[in-house]
């Protein structure tokens, strides 16, 4: 959505390309009513030249502001993980199972 | 692909859509659910419709992208807007008041008829007090209803034998000396709670059927060459549960008259 209007078709394929597995329709549609709920994107339907029709939504000016905040957030998280990782990671790779369980 | 914002044909109900009636076990669950829960006409059949539109793109039947349509019906709708319709209690509301004014009204049309003055007990009441209950808890066991309607429709049942063999009971007692004389005529209560039986007709009437556009399960997505039946026989399909009361109010009155 950051791209433009999409719609959930489409957001489930790109998941899926970008290797997040096969994305069904009971678990992507519910997300999206949430972000619809919380104002984050606004949606309209548009017809096509094949199929009955589209639910396109579109990021508004709290959903871009939202989705600016959340990369924020997961590359800090993300960034903290990496570093934990590097400290600890000799200790992770020398260990066996059993050590690992035990730890 | 060339697409144009905007579906601006009249809305069509998502019963005459062809997707639905392929699926039409699987779409009335999932409709029903979201009624069940005072979910408004047009706000379910942008459910169905972004259902149908998934299906239609990815080519597979809704119970294998959707799963259950219950428990879909119950996620989509914890996720969606809290907007709600009155529809299902008020139609129990306006039921109850005419159930309870048929009963006191038909009882009074019977005093009438043999020129005593009406009068009333205290297990007449507690009678009456059930009845009233039983009617406005209806919404909430319409789910078990419509999931076991032989065990959830035996228990109803059961319910109304024990409150009807009561209220015969409470009736042959409502002669006695501790039974209450109600200081108003027979004629007056029983013409008066007619008036009121077909006010509250013609209120549930106005439920049912009042600003169909509003509360249709209308589909966002664009029409199919359909005749509008659906439409047309709504009025009066809505007129049958309007009319069952008055009916048998005048049925019962006019029968007391007669063999009275």
């Amino acid at each position: 959505m950051a791209d433009g209007p999409t719609y959930g078709y489409a957001i489930a394929g790109r998941l899926s390309d970008a290797g997040f597995g096969d994305i069904k329709g009971g678990t992507l549609y519910p997300l999206l009513a949430r972000l619809e709920k919380n104002e984050l994107v606004i949606v309209d339907w548009r017809t096509g030249d094949t199929g009955p029709g589209r639910k396109y939504f579109t990021l508004t000016d709290a959903g871009r502001a939202e989705l600016e905040h959340g990369l924020t957030r997961w590359e800090a998280f993300s960034a903290r993980v990496g570093v934990h990782l590097a400290a600890g990671g000799d200790a992770l790779v020398h260990s066996t199972p059993s050590s690992r369980s035990s730890a | 692909m060339s697409e144009s914002p905007g579906v601006q044909a009249a809305p069509q109900e998502v019963w005459e859509r062809s997707f639905v009636r392929a699926h039409q076990e699987w779409c009335s669950a999932f409709v029903l659910e979201l009624r069940l829960r005072d979910v408004p006409g047009p706000v379910i059949g942008e459910r169905l419709g972004e259902v149908e539109g998934h299906c239609a793109e990815t080519g597979e039947p809704p119970s294998a992208a959707f799963g259950d349509p219950t428990d879909y019906a119950r996620e989509i709708d914890a996720e969606s807007s809290p907007e709600r319709v009155s529809g299902v209690w008020t139609i129990a509301a306006l039921g109850a008041g005419q159930v309870l004014a048929m009963l006191v009204g038909t009882a009074a049309v019977r005093n009438w008829v043999s020129g005593e003055p009406l009068t009333y007990n205290v297990a007449q009441l507690g009678c009456l007090a059930v009845v009233a209950a039983a009617l406005l808890c209806l919404p909430r066991v319409l789910r078990p209803l419509m999931a076991r309607p032989w065990v959830a429709g035996a228990a109803l049942f059961a319910l109304f034998a024990v409150v009807a063999a009561a209220s015969v009971g409470a009736a042959a007692a409502s002669g006695t000396p501790s039974a209450t004389v109600v200081p108003v005529p027979p004629a007056v209560i029983a013409i008066g709670l007619f008036m009121v039986v077909l006010a509250l007709s013609w209120l549930e009437y106005r439920e049912l059927t009042g600003d169909p556009a509003d509360d249709r399960v209308t589909s966002p997505l664009a029409p199919e060459p359909r005749a509008d039946t659906a439409a047309r026989r709504s009025g009066w399909i809505a007129l049958v549960p309007a009319l069952m009361i008055p009916t048998y109010y005048l049925a019962v009155g006019i029968l007391s008259w007669v063999f009275g």
